[in-house]
Order: C-alpha cells, then sequence, then structure tokens
C-alpha cells in the first residue's frame, strides 16, 4: 500500500474517532496513595554457640547470640555426618539449649563425638543458609548417657 | 459764483415687481426634496423615545470532583497527586506477618463521586506480599517482631482479598463506590507476607501503590 494511501487512511480514523458522538467529558480525580517500604526480614545464624558442662555431665547448656533472633532450629548429626535429628525449633528471641544426654530422643545418637547445628528460622519456612555448630562427646558409663562439651 | 446743481429728482420707488405667475407644484416638489436630501446625511437628528431591557444571569460554577485521602490532596489543583503513607510499612517481615492500615477517602469536591481502585507493586519482595481491601472499618495491628507474630487486620466489608499486585496497575476494586459531597468513608488495607514465601525473598523489599480512581456521579 503506498504511503499516501496509508497517510489519508490514517487521517480519516483519527476523524473518525474525533467524531464519535457521546464523548462528554467526566470530572475526574485519580490520587494514589503509596505505602511505605515493607523489608523481608534476613535470618541470620548465631556467630558460635557456647558449650557448659553439668557437673555429672547428665546434660550440656548450648547458649548462642545472634541478630535479628527470629528463632532456632537445633539438630545433631551423627558421627559421620549423614544423618541428623531434630532436636528442636525454638522460637524468636530463644538462644539457648539444654542437650540432655538421658532425654529418649538422644538415645538415637551415636557414642562418641558428634555435632551440635544451630540455624537460624523464622515462619516455619525461612532458614538461614549459615549455621554454627559445636561438637560434643557422647558416651555411655555407669551412671548411664553423658554429655560433654568436646 | 456757485453752481447750484439742480436737484435731484428722487426717482420714485417703485413697487416690488411681482411676476405675476404663480408658484408651480413641480416647485413645491423640487423644494421638498431638497429639504429631505439636505436631511437624509445628517440623520438621527429627530429624537424618538426608546426603552430596552437585559436578562442577566447568576453565576454558572462548574461542579468539582475532588477526592482527599486522610484529609491530604484536598483541592483540585492537587488533583491526581500522590500520598505516601511511611506507617503502612513492616520491617524485617517474617513468612505469616502482616501490617494493616486504614485512612479516609473523602470527597472534598462539590458533587458527589464514585471511585474503584488499581493497584501496583514494585520490588522482588512484591511477588509474596498479599494485600486485602476492607472499607467501613478501622486497622488493628497486634504483635511483636521479636516474637515474630507481627498481625494486621481490618474491621469492615471485605472488598477484595489476598490478590498480588505487580508492576502494571491492576483493578484491585471494580465495583465503584459512591461518596456524597463533603461525605467519606474508611478504607482499610492489609499487606501480607505469604505463610508460604520462598526462602529466597529474604532481606528484598517491595512498596505497593494503589489509585483511588474517583469520577463524577452520573458516568
Amino acid at each position: 500500500m503506498r504511503r499516501a494511501t496509508l497517510v489519508v487512511l490514517a487521517v480519516l480514523g483519527a476523524w473518525a474517532v474525533v467524531s464519535v458522538p457521546g464523548t462528554t467529558a467526566a470530572f475526574t480525580d485519580a490520587p494514589t496513595t503509596k505505602t511505605g517500604t515493607f523489608a523481608a526480614a534476613t535470618i541470620s545464624a548465631p556467630s558460635s554457640i557456647g558449650c557448659t558442662n553439668e557437673l555429672n555431665h547428665d546434660y550440656v547448656d548450648l547458649a548462642w547470640t545472634a541478630s535479628p533472633n527470629t528463632g532456632y532450629r537445633v539438630t545433631l548429626w551423627d558421627a559421620n555426618n549423614t544423618d541428623y535429628v531434630t532436636l528442636a525449633v525454638l522460637p524468636a528471641g530463644t538462644s539457648s539449649y539444654r542437650l540432655d544426654a538421658d532425654a529418649a530422643t538422644q538415645y538415637w545418637m551415636d557414642l562418641g563425638y558428634q555435632t551440635v547445628y544451630v540455624r537460624g528460622v523464622a515462619g516455619g519456612n525461612w532458614i538461614s543458609n549459615n549455621y554454627a555448630t559445636r561438637r560434643i562427646n557422647h558416651h555411655y558409663d555407669l551412671w548411664g548417657y553423658n554429655a560433654i562439651c568436646a | 459764483m456757485s453752481r447750484h446743481a439742480a436737484p435731484r429728482r428722487r426717482a420714485p420707488r417703485r413697487a416690488p415687481r411681482r411676476s405675476g405667475r404663480s408658484t408651480t407644484p413641480f416647485t413645491v416638489v423640487a423644494l421638498v426634496g431638497l429639504a429631505v436630501f439636505l436631511l437624509m446625511p445628517t440623520g438621527g437628528t429627530f429624537a424618538f423615545w426608546s426603552d430596552e431591557g437585559t436578562m442577566r444571569s447568576a453565576d454558572f460554577s462548574a461542579g468539582s470532583v475532588d477526592v482527599s485521602l486522610d484529609g491530604n490532596l484536598v483541592g483540585t489543583a492537587a488533583n491526581g497527586g500522590t500520598w505516601t503513607q511511611n506507617s503502612f510499612a513492616l520491617a524485617a517481615m517474617l513468612p505469616g506477618e502482616s501490617k494493616a492500615v486504614s485512612f479516609a477517602v473523602g470527597n472534598a469536591g462539590t458533587t458527589g463521586l464514585t471511585y474503584a481502585i488499581r493497584g501496583s507493586a514494585t520490588g522482588a519482595l512484591a511477588p509474596a506480599l498479599r494485600f486485602s481491601v476492607y472499607v467501613g472499618g478501622t486497622a488493628t495491628n497486634t504483635g511483636t517482631a521479636a516474637s515474630g507474630n507481627r498481625t494486621g487486620t481490618c474491621a469492615g466489608t471485605a472488598l477484595a482479598q489476598n490478590f498480588t499486585l505487580g508492576g502494571v496497575e491492576n483493578e484491585v476494586v471494580s465495583q465503584r463506590r459512591t461518596i456524597g459531597a463533603g461525605a467519606s468513608e474508611t478504607v482499610c488495607v492489609i499487606a501480607k507476607l505469604d505463610s508460604a514465601a520462598d526462602n529466597s525473598l529474604q532481606g528484598t523489599t517491595g512498596t505497593a501503590s494503589f489509585v483511588l480512581d474517583g469520577r463524577q456521579v452520573g458516568v
């Protein structure tokens, strides 16, 4: 189609649009309300895990610090670091855990050196990509199962 | 010897000569025509009484459509403006946490208006934000960041719930609501981070905008 023809068609089209009846103007006002910023939390890992022995080695107390403290998941990995059991999912604001060597959940553990992992978690879905670890020695003697900070 | 001139005799006064002919009709017509002719160029020299009256209208004033947001953006000069609600925000959001805010949508114009609501959102967190819009109720926010359980709720009637917003404006409340001149109603909005938000969204941010699309009644 020749350019002149296209121009003529364009002009006619524009005229047709402009000449459409019923284009009565309407007063309007459309203000906008903007929100502030919604920011997702960043789940942080504990920087280090402190370990305190109990006198009779019935348990060890693990403690750490982190900010923001959104909650943590504490897991215990076997001696080969191939399998684990979740010891606890701690709520936001809690940054300590007592690992009881006699607790039923601990019987799963292998004897010997094992590793406690602590990861930041939130909302049941989010988890830190980083973690802190602490080794303990789990053993059995005349007084039963014992846990010692390694 | 002086000369005495003989007195000159005054010539007898001659009586005015009368033509003896009477004025002809032709002459009269000519004179009248001449008079008319002379008068014509100076026209309007004959006064005439007259009167006229003027009908003057009262003032015609254009109506105005003016949507106010919590008392902001009042006046047609501010039409189409933007009001940022800095309090409608939440830091360090966790999955499932939410925030609510309520504000008055007012008609500061002189005519009734109707409005719909469009919305858009930007930022990496935007796809995980769920919005809800209510009317006729106020916002309540509970919980703490330390507990990770901040929750915003709205009273009133739900107009739209749990919708997401993208970068392009979408109509979120299409059923137009009517507000009379000088009146207002409360709109409440909730922004919630999806409980199933992906772990990769940590540390991301998002913002949203809502357009209150007001028009004069009758259209």
